[in-house]
């Protein structure tokens, strides 16, 4: 009876309950929106910073992320680290050369970031997080000959696909290591940062300007399951040689850590802050519904309900607000993030996106665990919010309520 | 239900007092009091002379400043709130001047919401509620909503809810205060014969005095205090 009667109560004023019920809607709609769009963006700065990094772990000698020079190296043939890289939970991993030099055409130099990689081992588009627009990549697979650089980097060089540059940058015995390079690709980044300091040449070409044999200066890795993250971190540390040491991305790369745990913050923000402008629509709703029946409380009281009972009608009352305005709010929210299908195109704002390392398409997910938080915290706390002024319209008296105009 | 005769109510030396700007108004003045089964008393007087509080009173709503109330055997201010509650919900039963039934519920339910308060089981609710309709005139109006039914019929259905859980006692103030004449003579005629019929136990507080020939006795209250009291 009791549901009953907070069902019927619920539509005694027909406008009230609707235009509430909608409020909770556009308000759950809002937050899953606003939850799934900043989720979306945080995928695609993750994204991009693991493209960019690349991989989800890096080994490097102890010193070399504050000297990325050459003296910095180790030899990825090590047995421990051969058998240690052959663990299940890596998917894949491949062996960089990265150390600064500088560039040269026939008429301005550079100081670049020098990239060899084995092309074959690493991500595949976009690669390192660029596009080729000229050329190939050919010359970064094993055995190529050849350098690909970055739109901005070869305009600034005046150089072109087929024009050869100087590269030039310390060698393993601590001299200068120079040679000559035909450019066979040149690529585009939405950083233009990166065009215009990263250049790539092969793995092998690498350690053979530098005068090495087969040592790097990073090994990175991509793990199958990024929540094990931690745990393969720790496996790898524990039996590392001491020359070494395993950093995940979010240390590497400690902005892109700490911008994507304020994030995760920043959605519940948003969750308590949309929340807390639609209590005051559900308090003032509640107060409103109490105070119209206040003689029909006093005569339930006076006929022997028990306030619980006063309180259990209430209460189920705001849980069909609360419940016909989720589901009003979960299904215009799974309409909008259906008809956005592959994301909002921010072209317009991409150099910003591009600075913050977002891709110019914001795409939303939302996620199973990211639905029932939102969900929940709506239920519970709109219950919560509803029980304050039902507790009071238990504790009124019977006869004054029953003589209330 | 009480066997007739038996003490129904009792009221010992109650007192009262009401203070309103600044004045203390006597509502109770040492009144007592002795009810028995199958009573149907007319608690008459003006306007301000304690009926409506005496009636809080006997119903648990309002604590006296001294005395004591006793339904059958309960000392009344011995009880805790919930007690109270618990006892207006099962001993006795309340016909109010307005207000008197649940806008959302049918007459039907109305009457039943008692026995459902009260845990009875459904059959017997929808049996005993649909019998009490028929008794007191409204057959074929079960489903009506308050909205669609007079006022003298919303009386009606509120006399079926007083008095279809049996309770000890009713309690009426001013039952017919919003009624036309005819329906209010027609009203106290239900509750006449439904305290022949069922032996229930009836305080009509009025100020009308027409109503003082449906009962059997007859107090008249004057600034908080017992002025007469007969029997027919």
């Amino acid at each position: 009876m009791i549901i009953q009667l907070a069902w019927r109560n619920l539509w005694r004023n027909k406008e009230r309950s609707a235009l509430m019920i909608s409020a909770i809607g556009i308000a759950v709609c809002a937050m899953l929106f606003l939850v799934a769009m900043t989720r979306g963006f945080m995928l695609s700065l993750y994204d991009s910073g693991i493209e960019a990094l690349p991989g989800h772990i890096q080994i490097h000698h102890p010193s070399y992320l504050d000297d990325p020079v050459v003296d910095h190296r180790f030899d990825p043939n090590d047995h421990t680290l051969t058998k240690l890289l052959e663990a299940p939970e890596i998917e894949r991993w491949s062996a960089r050369i990265k150390v600064p030099a500088v560039i040269s055409s026939e008429y301005e130099s550079r100081g670049i970031t020098l990239l060899g990689i084995e092309a074959d081992k690493e991500p595949q588009h976009p690669r390192h997080g660029y596009t080729l627009i000229e050329g190939d990549d050919a010359a970064l697979h094993s055995n190529g000959d050849g350098i690909v650089l970055g739109q901005a980097l070869a305009d600034k060089l005046e150089t072109r696909l087929g024009k050869r540059v100087v590269l030039m940058t310390q060698s393993a015995a601590g001299g200068l290591a120079e040679r000559g390079i035909r450019v066979t690709g040149i690529y585009h980044s939405a950083l233009t940062a990166r065009e215009e300091t990263e250049v790539y040449i092969s793995l092998q070409t690498a350690q053979k300007l530098l005068g090495l044999t087969s040592e790097v200066s990073e090994i990175a890795l991509f793990v199958n399951n990024t929540s094990m993250l931690e745990a393969t971190q720790a496996n790898l540390t524990a039996d590392l040689a001491p020359s070494l040491e395993a950093l995940r991305w979010d240390e590497i790369n400690e902005y892109l850590g700490a911008t994507m745990k304020t994030m995760d913050q920043f959605i519940y923000i948003i969750v308590g802050v949309v929340f807390l402008t639609l209590s005051f629509a559900l308090v003032n709703t509640l107060v409103m519904a109490i105070y119209e029946r206040t003689p029909e409380i006093g005569l339930l009281l006076a006929l022997g309900l028990k306030p619980r009972s006063i309180l259990a009608c209430l209460s189920i009352e705001s849980m069909w607000l609360i419940t016909l305005g989720m589901l009003m709010g979960n299904a215009l929210a799974l309409a909008n993030l259906y008809l956005m299908g592959d994301g909002i195109d921010l072209s317009g704002v991409a150099e910003g996106l591009a600075m913050m390392g977002a891709s110019p398409y914001l795409s939303a997910d939302l996620s199973f665990h990211d639905w029932a938080i939102t969900n929940a915290l709506v239920f519970f706390l709109g219950l919560t919010t509803s029980v304050l002024p039902a507790r009071k319209a238990t504790q009124l008296d019977p006869i004054k309520a029953l003589h209330a105009s | 239900m009480n066997k007739p005769n038996e003490l129904a109510v009792c009221c010992r030396d109650l007192n009262l007092t009401f203070y309103q700007g600044g004045a203390a108004i006597k509502g109770l003045d040492h009144v007592s009091l002795e009810i028995h089964s199958g009573d149907s008393i007319c608690l008459s007087g003006p306007p301000g002379s304690g009926k409506t509080t005496l009636l809080n009173v006997m119903g648990g709503l309002l604590s006296p400043d001294s005395g004591q109330v006793l339904i059958g055997e309960q000392n009344l201010s011995d009880m805790k709130a919930s007690e109270l509650a618990n006892l207006r919900l099962r001993d006795i039963g309340f016909v109010f001047q307005s207000y008197n039934l649940v806008p959302v519920l049918s007459a039907l339910e109305n009457v039943g919401f008692i026995m459902e308060m009260q845990g009875r089981p459904k059959p017997e609710i929808e049996s005993k509620a649909k019998a009490m309709l028929d008794r007191v005139g409204l057959s074929g109006l079960y489903d009506r909503r308050p909205a669609q039914l007079s006022g003298g019929q919303q009386q009606r259905v509120a006399v079926a809810r007083a008095i279809v859980s049996e309770p000890t006692l009713v309690l009426a103030d001013e039952p017919t205060a919003n009624l036309d004449s005819q329906t209010a003579l027609q009203l106290m005629e239900l509750f006449q014969s439904l305290n022949k019929d069922f032996g229930t136990t009836f305080v009509i507080a009025t100020h009308d005095t027409r109503i003082e020939a449906y009962t059997n006795r007859h107090i008249r209250m004057q600034d908080g205090r017992i002025e007469s009291d007969r029997r027919d």
